[in-house]
C-alpha cells in the first residue's frame, strides 16, 4: 500500500541545515526484544519545524523515546550537531538543550503551574529561574494569573500549556513534542500548532512533532516524514506529502476518504 | 473521665510516633513506588542501636538522633541494592514487594541471632511529671510529642518550600518529566529514602523508649500500626500519614485502656480494615491511587 510513497523518500536531504541540528540514523528501536521502528532517518534543524505522522501504532512515539533515550535501541544512531547521543539519558540530552513534551503525563499533576516552570528550570540558578518564569508567563499569558494553581485541576489546553512552558525553561535548542494536540479541541488544536509549534520554530528553534492531525500539521511543517508499520514510507515538504496522492490511503484520519484521492 | 484524658496524652505521644513512621514509609512508597516491607525490620534494627547506646548511658535524645543517620544510611544502601535496583531493571511492583519481604525476614533472622530472643529493656529517663490540668505528662513525652511536631513541620516546609521537596514530589507523580527538566532523579531517590530512613531510625529507637521492653518483634507490630496510618491518610500522601499516625495512636490507645492492651493491634487492624473497604485510597488519596495504578500497571 504505501509503496508509491517509498520512492519519494529516498534522498532524505531533509531541512536545510545551520545552528543545531539533531538527526537519527538508521535508527531501529523497540521495547525488550520486540523492534517496532526500522532504519529511521529524521532530521531537524534550528529554526524549522518537522512533522512526523502517521497512522496509530506505527511507532511515533517510539521513534522519539528511542531518540530519547527511553527505549531500547538496537540499531542505528542519534546524533546532536554531529556528535552521537545515542541512549544517552534523558537528565544529560536536556542539560544538551533537547527538550520533551511526551505525548500523555506530559505535566507534574500534583504541583502547582508555578512550581512545574520551577522544576523546569532545576538546572538554572535561582535568579536566572525567576528571569525565565517571567518570560515563560509572556509567552502564556493565560498562565499568569493561575500560577497558584495546581495543574491536575486544569484544562488540557491549560496543562499543555503548561508542559510547554515547562519545557521551554531551559531555554533549549531542540523541542520535541509527542501528539502535542491530543485530547484537544480543533480550535486548540490550531492554536498549538500554529501559534506555539511553529512560532517557536520561527524564533528560532528545532522543533521535532509528532502528529496525528496530519493536516493541520503538514500545513505548519518544513519537512515531513510519513511513517507507516515502523518505517519512513515518504519524506518531503509538508505540501509535497499533503498533495500525494496516496496521502488519503495511507492514514488522513484512518480511511475517510476514498483511496486514490489527494486531499489538502 | 480522668482515664479518658490520661489516655489522650498516651494516644497523642504514640500517635506522634506513629505518624513520624507512617510519614517515612509513604515516602518510599510515593516517591519511588516500592511497598518496602522491610521497613519494620529497620524500625527493629534501630531499636537494638538504640539500646546499645542506651546500655552506655548514652544520652537518649542523642541516641534516637545517631540512629537515626545510622537508619538513613543503611536505608540509601539497601535501596540501592535491592528495591531500587530491582526497579531499575524493570522489576515489576509484585517482584519487588516480594524482594522486599525475603530480605526484611532475612535481615529480622540476623537480628535475633546476634541479639538473641530475650527481650531487652532500656534505661529510660523519663524527666519530670508534669501536670496541666487533667493530662499528665512526662517532659519526655512532651519532647516527643514536640519533636514529631517539629519534624512534621519542617518535612512540610521541604516538600513545599525548597528545590529538593519539589523535585522529590515532581519524582514522584512524573519520573519521565523529572528527568527531562534534568533533576537527577536517582539521587533525589536517595534522597528520598535518606528521609525516609531517618523517620524510620529516629521513630525506632523512640518506640523502644515509650514501650521500654522490647524483642525482635518491635517493628513488625508498629509497621502494621503505620501501613494503618499511611492507608487511612491514603497512601504516599504524608500529611494523610501524618493524620493517620495520630488516629491509630489514640485508638490503639484508647482500645487498649479501656479494654485490655492486648488489643491494642486488634484496634490498628481494625482501622486498616475499615480503611480498605470503605475508602481503600484514603482520606486524602487522590494521587496515591494513580500511583497504585501506574505501579500495578
Ligand atoms: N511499552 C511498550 N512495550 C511494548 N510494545 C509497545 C510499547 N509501547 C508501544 N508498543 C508497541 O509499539 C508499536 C508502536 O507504538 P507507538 O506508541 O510508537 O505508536 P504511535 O505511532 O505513537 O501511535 P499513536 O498515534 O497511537 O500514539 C505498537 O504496536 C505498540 O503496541
Ligand atoms: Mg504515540
Amino acid at each position: 500500500m504505501p509503496t508509491s510513497l517509498d520512492s519519494a523518500g529516498s534522498g532524505g536531504a531533509g531541512p536545510a541545515s545551520g545552528g543545531t541540528r539533531l538527526r537519527t540514523r538508521g535508527l531501529t528501536a523497540g521495547y525488550g526484544d520486540i523492534r517496532v521502528i526500522h532504519d529511521v532517518d529524521v532530521e531537524v534543524t534550528s529554526g524549522t519545524m518537522s512533522v512526523v505522522v502517521g497512522p496509530n501504532g506505527a511507532g511515533k512515539s517510539t521513534l522519539l523515546k528511542g531518540i530519547l533515550g527511553l527505549t531500547r535501541v538496537f540499531e542505528g544512531q542519534v546524533e546532536l550537531n554531529g556528535q552521537s547521543v545515542t541512549g544517552k539519558p534523558l537528565e544529560q540530552l536536556a542539560k544538551a538543550g533537547i527538550a520533551y513534551v511526551p505525548q500523555v503525563d506530559d505535566v507534574f499533576d500534583t504541583l502547582r503551574v508555578r512550581e512545574n516552570l520551577e522544576m523546569g528550570g532545576f538546572l538554572l540558578d535561582k535568579a536566572t529561574r525567576q528571569e525565565r518564569i517571567d518570560e515563560v508567563l509572556e509567552v502564556f499569558p493565560d498562565l499568569r494569573r493561575k500560577t497558584r494553581r495546581f495543574v491536575g485541576s486544569m484544562s488540557g489546553g491549560e496543562r499543555k500549556m503548561t508542559a510547554f512552558g515547562r519545557a521551554l525553561m531551559l531555554a533549549p535548542k531542540v523541542m520535541v513534542l509527542d501528539e502535542p494536540t491530543a485530547g484537544l479541541s480543533p480550535a486548540l488544536t490550531q492554536v498549538v500548532l500554529a501559534e506555539q509549534a511553529r512560532v517557536l520554530a520561527d524564533r528560532g528553534k528545532a522543533v521535532l512533532v509528532v502528529e496525528q492531525k496530519a493536516k493541520a500539521a503538514l500545513e505548519l511543517a518544513d519537512w515531513a516524514y510519513v511513517m507507516v508499520q515502523g518505517r519512513v514510507a515518504m519524506s518531503a515538504s509538508g505540501r509535497e506529502v499533503l498533495d500525494h496522492p496516496d496521502m488519503a490511503e495511507v492514514f488522513l484520519g484512518g480511511g475517510a476518504v476514498a483511496p486514490g484521492r489527494a486531499t489538502g | 473521665m480522668n482515664l479518658f484524658v490520661e489516655t489522650l496524652g498516651f494516644g497523642i505521644v504514640s500517635g506522634c510516633v506513629i505518624a513520624l513512621g507512617a510519614v517515612g514509609f509513604s515516602v518510599q512508597f510515593g516517591i519511588s513506588n516500592v511497598l518496602n516491607v522491610a521497613y519494620g525490620t529497620f524500625l527493629t534494627l534501630a531499636a537494638y542501636l538504640g539500646y546499645l547506646l542506651n546500655v552506655e548511658h548514652f544520652n537518649q535524645w542523642l541516641s534516637v538522633v545517631v540512629v537515626g543517620m545510622a537508619i538513613a544510611v543503611l536505608s540509601v544502601v539497601y535501596n540501592r541494592l535491592l528495591p531500587g535496583r530491582l526497579m531499575r531493571r524493570g522489576a515489576g511492583f509484585v517482584t519487588t514487594l516480594i524482594a522486599t519481604v525475603w530480605a526484611g525476614i532475612g535481615m529480622l533472622y540476623v537480628i535475633v541471632v546476634i541479639a538473641g530472643p530475650t527481650a531487652r529493656t532500656y534505661q529510660v529517663d523519663n524527666g519530670r511529671t508534669l501536670t496541666f490540668a487533667a493530662f499528665v505528662l512526662t517532659t519526655s513525652q512532651l519532647v516527643v510529642i514536640g519533636a514529631a511536631l517539629a519534624l512534621m513541620f519542617a518535612y512540610h516546609l521541604l516538600l513545599t518550600q525548597t528545590q529538593l521537596g519539589k523535585a522529590m514530589r515532581a519524582t514522584s507523580v512524573n519520573p519521565v518529566v523529572a528527568r527531562s527538566c534534568g533533576i537527577p532523579v536517582s539521587r533525589v531517590i536517595d534522597a528520598a529514602w535518606f528521609i525516609s530512613g531517618l523517620l524510620c531510625g529516629m521513630s525506632g529507637v523512640v518506640l523502644a523508649l515509650t514501650t521500654v521492653t522490647f524483642g525482635s518483634t518491635l517493628g513488625t507490630t508498629f509497621l502494621i500500626y503505620m501501613i494503618a496510618a499511611a492507608v487511612f491518610g491514603g497512601i504516599g500522601q504524608p500529611y494523610g500519614a501524618m493524620v493517620g499516625g495520630l488516629v491509630v495512636g489514640l485508638a490503639t490507645q484508647l482500645v487498649g485502656a479501656y479494654s485490655s492492651p492486648a488489643y491494642e493491634d486488634v484496634a490498628a487492624f481494625v482501622i486498616l480494615t475499615a480503611m480498605l473497604l470503605v475508602r481503600p485510597r484514603g482520606l486524602f488519596g487522590t494521587a496515591a491511587t494513580r500511583s497504585l495504578r501506574l505501579a500495578g500497571g
